[in-house]
């Protein structure tokens, strides 16, 4: 803006008066004319021939030339274009002094690139005049310049950070989507700067989940809600969160993070392993629907719910739409650019169009269902708004965790656990914790859990507790068992339990050994039974967990080995 | 909290959901849980989607509901279990009398 502001005035108000460079082989002309522009405040240089003006436009700053014509070592005509080309983009006005006379002598001034012409001897107005005029097209276009610069900083500036926040939107986006069998989705390129957002996971216990969001707005400020939305969303379906507790959670994350008249249109949407129910979460998307297979309705899905982003934490609500589905059948989301889709008639495609365009053929794809929009508008200027989920539900294979390797560490662990400690801890919750750390035992937690939970209790139930097992058999009695278990254990006084743990990872076993200084119990009783019935099942379940279990003759202390 | 329910009156369905351990400690709270179900129940399902643990006794108070509700509820379903509880259910020949999805 510099340039901008040393040219900004008119002559004889201007910090810095304009340059006007006097070229002339002749002192005197040289002389009258510093006179006339000293008088008008005007700052003069002096060159006495068309080379000396080439450099001294090089090397001062110069707004504007008056050129002789007839000059020794280089007339006017051949300095006209080579201070042209030293101003560069910039307008450096040059009007030629001439004597000369004939439209062709004036013509060729403005050939060689002369913007203006003073027939000698020269009228003082009319150059004051003329002066005026070209330094003020100079000034206009030296602003005009700065503008177009400037706008093109910023146009490569924010193309910079679109890709750069394309970049990172699709690392956030997509790095962790998984799109299970049977989902057709379709979201424009420029989507995420439309503020649409379609999020697919797997969940470790098999659930399908999506999301389809449209966020209030355009550009960078909706794309930056689309950010926490797919952290919170990934992270929750890993570690199985219901949809209720996903939209709740992303509602506060956007109720804090966007400003109040920001938020985002979203459809959860769970399936179960099975594929057999549905259960969505539905903020202020337009309806969804479940169709057969020839797109006809069976079922159509109201948003229940405020956008997301919009209510306080204690103002959500989880209200969910639970689907059972049968074989064959759709389901089908879409942002509203679909149905407001126009035509040149100003008629919307709507939800007919839609529902028309599914049903048009057996399973129409997404790309047919465009197909129609794109023929409905005329292949119109929105195309980039549309954004369409049709899912054809299928049952999923549970996801097989990677088999880590196995820990070579052989470990063992021993521990006796008094009376005053086995009221007051939960030895098998910290132990299986502790064991499941062990490289590549995580995937046998369960199995492990169960089977030290099953000795555990039975050494300190029917070992120290000496509790009947038999009142499991009714409910009341169930209930009544475990009554008694807790005022037993409240009042037990002496006995202890040790517990040894020891791991062979050349055998790939784990062997758990559970003592307790009870009288010991008849074991043989509890074999598995033929039917599994309340009580009793867990020691058929050990049986079937465990490699081996065996117990001591006294009965006091069972040897389970588990293979890894 | 690690167990609470809610009752679906579109579905005619109670859903209990279990979290992190469903074992011995839980025998009072999952009975209180279906003890006063709907009359208009059809269905129940236990949602084990944030269970990690599991003891022996978990299949006795499932067991239990099971026989209880049993001229009611057409219905019984575990949700959402992980592999190695499904493991567990299908060793146990739970799949004769649940749902396991």
């Amino acid at each position: 803006m510099t340039e901008v502001g040393r040219l900004g005035g008119s002559p004889g108000i201007a910090e810095h008066p304009p340059v006007v460079l006097v070229v002339d082989d002749q002192a005197l002309n040289r002389q009258v004319l510093r006179a006339l522009l000293e008088r008008e405040q005007y700052c003069v240089l002096e060159a006495a021939n068309g080379a000396e003006a080439v450099a001294l436009v090089t090397s001062m700053a110069v707004d504007v030339v008056l050129l002789d014509i007839m000059m020794p070592i280089l007339d006017g005509y051949q300095a006209a274009p080579q201070i042209k080309q030293q101003a560069g983009g910039a307008y450096l006005p040059i009007i030629f002094i001439t004597a000369l006379e004939g439209q062709q002598a004036l013509a060729s001034c403005l050939d060689v690139g002369g913007d203006d012409f003073m027939p000698k001897p020269f009228d003082a107005h009319i150059l004051r005049a003329k002066l005026r005029a070209h330094l003020r097209i100079r000034q206009l276009l030296a602003q005009s310049m700065e503008q177009t610069r400037a706008l093109s900083y910023y146009q490569r500036q924010t193309e910079r950070e679109y890709e750069l926040v394309e970049h990172i939107f699709t690392n956030a986006l997509q790095r962790n989507m998984q799109v299970p069998k049977g989902v057709d989705w379709h979201l424009s390129p420029a989507a995420m700067f439309n503020g649409d957002v379609f999020l697919s996971a797997l969940s470790p216990n098999g659930g399908q989940y999506f999301l389809l969001g449209d966020f209030t707005g355009h550009g960078l400020v909706a794309a930056v809600g689309a950010l926490p939305v797919a952290r919170i969303f990934y992270t929750m379906v890993e570690k199985n969160f219901a949809v209720a507790d996903i939209a709740r959670e992303i509602n506060q994350a956007l109720e804090q993070l966007l400003p109040a008249h920001m938020f985002c249109a979203a459809t959860l949407c769970e399936l179960s392993p099975s594929a057999q129910s549905a259960t969505l979460w539905m903020g202020g998307l337009p309806d969804a629907f479940l169709l057969d297979q020839q797109g006809r309705v069976l079922q159509r899905l109201q948003s229940r719910h405020m956008a997301l982003g919009i209510l306080e934490d204690d103002e959500f609500e989880r209200n969910l739409v639970h689907l059972t589905l049968a074989d064959n059948v759709r389901l089908v989301f879409y942002t509203d650019g679909i149905i407001e889709a126009t035509n040149g008639e100003e008629q919307q495609f709507g939800e007919q169009g839609l529902l028309s365009a599914v049903a048009a053929k057996v399973k129409a794809s997404s790309a047919d269902v465009l197909r129609a929009v794109h023929w409905f508008s005329g292949g119109d200027k929105q195309a980039d708004d549309y954004s369409l989920v049709l899912i054809d539900p299928q049952p999923q294979p549970q996801l097989e965790p990677v088999p880590e390797r196995l820990s070579q560490l052989p470990l063992s662990l021993s521990l006796e656990l008094d009376a005053q400690q086995l009221k007051s801890t939960d030895p098998v919750s910290e132990l299986i914790d502790l064991v499941a750390s062990i490289p590549g035992f995580r995937a046998h937690k369960s199995a492990l859990f169960i089977l030290l939970s099953e000795a555990y209790n039975n050494a300190l139930e029917h070992g120290l507790l000496a509790l009947d097992s038999g009142l499991k058999r009714s409910d009341a009695g169930f209930i009544e068992y475990y009554a008694r278990r807790e005022r037993a254990l409240v009042q037990l006084e002496s006995g202890h339990i040790r517990l040894d743990i020891a791991y062979r990872p050349t055998q790939r076993q784990l062997q758990l050994t559970v003592t307790d200084s009870g009288p010991g119990f008849n074991h043989r009783c509890h074999r598995p039974p033929k039917q599994y019935q309340g009580y009793g099942c867990g020691i058929a379940l050990l049986h079937e967990l465990a490699t081996t279990v065996s117990y001591n003759d006294k009965g006091n202390q069972v040897l389970i080995t588990y293979t890894l | 909290m690690s167990l609470n329910q809610h009752y679906d009156k579109e579905k005619n369905t109670l859903v209990i959901v279990i979290k992190d351990k469903f074992d011995f400690n839980l025998v009072q709270d999952f009975r209180n849980a279906y003890i006063g179900i709907d009359p208009g129940a059809r269905s129940v399902e236990v949602d084990l989607r944030a269970t990690s643990y599991m003891d022996s006794s978990a299949l006795g108070m499932l067991l239990n509901m099971q026989k209880a509700l049993k001229g009611q509820v057409e219905r019984f379903a575990i949700c959402n279990a992980n592999a190695q509880l499904k493991k567990i259910f299908q060793i146990s020949r739970f799949d004769k009398k649940f749902a396991i999805d």
